[in-house]
């Protein structure tokens, strides 16, 4: 990698940790973990050291997790938002346009950066909780599933982070923040319902609210796909249905947008 | 050779236009001056040159490249207005950003540093965050990055607004030594009397039109200084 692309990388991830909201949510999980940490260690010299226990350690982790992910969405929607904004709002942008890089490099390398900063957090607290929920369970609590749903994980928030810049590019902060996050509950509200039905039964009796779901489900990237395909990983329940055609959709939607947000970025007057 | 071509460019927001038909050649190692009132169009033209906006017509080049390839932007310095970055840089900070995002890296990297900080008088503030600086200091730190990389081109948007007497007179001299390096300098600015001293050639903008593009020497052959002269020729426009 070169050194612009490092040094553009690194700027992301400085300009962003330093965010109140970072910090915060970082101790306040920390302070979560460690507190579960010493609730699951009472528990244990209480009742005993045992497999079911390590089995419950196992189901606690996983619930634990599924927690972290929705902090971390929430996480990737904010700084997603702020990472391009703070650039226009602050008039540094022409410093960095001034730049020899394209604005395509630049646009990209802040959503990599954002997503760095969120896989960070997500990380150590993933790491944390492993290792101190291994300590209240006197055995290692880990399993790979958590690995794998961790990297699956990791696409949904990159993804998010991309929506949510893409958004920043055309409206103010709140506006942004308001748009992806109403984009993401569609999304996840019209996979939840569309996926269960067969393609017949999705374009009978057509309302309004079908007509809005059917837009957000074929137009939209189906985000919720990865994280539902996280979860299933988890928690070990079995697949997730059409899971082929999903992770097609999923590519095709993407690529779509990257496109038309590159389109954005080159078309842009700042 | 030109070092940066301007053909007929138009550039308008909605049924106003900021530039109509502009166009200019500046020529490598010379010190040139965009001037102009306020809302002339000069710091459109400064965008249109660094592809921060784009033209409804004409093109632009910059060392024979057009602007909207980043090669362009290969060798070009620019220090807005009021130079801001975000605050908790240092000073060392931020040029070291500078220097890597132009491809300079390791031992040279920091010797062109110290060498900035040097020269702009700012090696106390060396490791002082942005968030501690005056204006002027900000300022100065702006002025040592142009110092950083391999520029032919340095563009500076109102380059002495902000700065004290000394800081005025630092970068005159800073401006003089890159000339005598073979830089060439494209300066927007409003001060008309050390533009006078220190350009080659200059232009004028008014209503997004060009009205004279030429060397200082020709207009101090029409009248007894440069502000005379842009005195009279923004005079007659308005009363056209």
């Amino acid at each position: 990698m070169n050194s612009q692309y490092k040094a553009l990388i690194l700027d992301t991830i400085l300009k962003e940790a330093r965010s109140k909201t970072l910090i915060f949510i970082f101790l306040a999980t920390t302070a979560s973990i460690v507190l579960g940490h010493l609730v699951l260690s009472a528990m244990n010299s209480d009742m005993g050291q045992g497999a079911a226990l390590s089995m419950a350690g196992i189901d606690i982790l996983s619930m634990n997790f599924r927690i972290l992910n929705s902090i971390s969405f929430i996480i990737a929607l904010v700084f997603g938002v702020s990472v391009f904004r703070s650039d226009f709002e602050n008039n540094i942008i022409y410093q960095y346009l001034s730049f020899p890089i394209s604005r395509t490099e630049y646009f990209f390398l802040r959503v990599l950066g954002t997503w760095l900063l969120v896989f960070i957090y997500y990380a150590y607290a993933y790491a944390l909780s492993a290792i101190l929920f291994s300590f209240a369970f006197k055995s290692f609590v880990f399993s790979w599933s958590h690995l794998l749903s961790f990297g699956v994980l990791n696409l949904y928030l990159l993804l998010v982070i991309f929506i949510s810049i893409f958004f920043s590019l055309l409206m103010n902060k709140i506006g942004a923040l308001f748009v992806t996050f109403v984009c993401c509950v569609a999304s996840s509200v019209a996979y939840g319902t569309f996926s269960k039905l067969p393609l017949k039964e999705q374009f009978q009796d057509v309302s309004v609210f079908k007509v809005v779901g059917a837009f957000f489900y074929y137009l939209f990237p189906r985000i919720t796909f990865l994280d539902e395909l996280s979860s299933k990983i988890l928690s070990k329940e079995g697949m997730v249905e059409n899971v082929l055609q999903q992770a097609i959709h999923l590519v095709v939607i993407s690529v779509v947008f990257i496109f038309i947000a590159n389109y954005f970025v080159k078309k842009k007057d700042f | 050779m030109d070092i940066i071509q301007i053909k007929d460019i138009s550039k308008s927001y909605g049924p106003e236009f900021s530039l109509k038909n502009v166009s200019l050649d500046v020529k490598q190692g010379k010190i040139f001056s965009l001037l102009g009132p306020n809302g002339a169009g000069k710091t459109t033209l400064v965008k249109l040159m660094l592809n921060l906006m784009h033209s409804d017509s004409g093109e632009i080049k910059i060392n024979g490249h057009d602007v909207s390839d980043k090669s362009s932007r290969a060798g070009i310095a620019f220090i807005p207005e009021k130079f801001n970055f975000f605050s908790f840089y240092t000073a060392r900070g931020v040029l070291e950003f500078f220097g890597k995002m132009k491809g300079v890296e390791g031992a040279e990297l920091k010797s062109q540093v110290d060498s900035a900080l040097e020269e702009l008088q700012i090696a106390e503030l060396a490791n002082r965050k942005l968030s501690r600086m005056s204006k002027g200091q900000m300022q100065r730190v702006g002025l040592a990055s142009i110092l950083i990389g391999k520029n032919d081109l340095i563009i500076l948007d109102e380059p002495f607004s902000g700065l004290d007497p000394i800081g005025i007179r630092d970068l005159k001299d800073i401006i003089k030594k890159l000339k005598e390096q073979g830089k060439t300098l494209f300066i927007n600015s409003h001060i008309l009397l050390e533009m006078e001293q220190l350009c080659d050639e200059v232009a004028i903008l008014n209503k997004g039109k060009l009205l004279f593009n030429g060397s200082v020497a020709s207009v101090l052959e029409r009248e007894k200084s440069l502000e005379d002269f842009f005195y009279k020729l923004i005079s007659n426009e308005r009363g056209q």
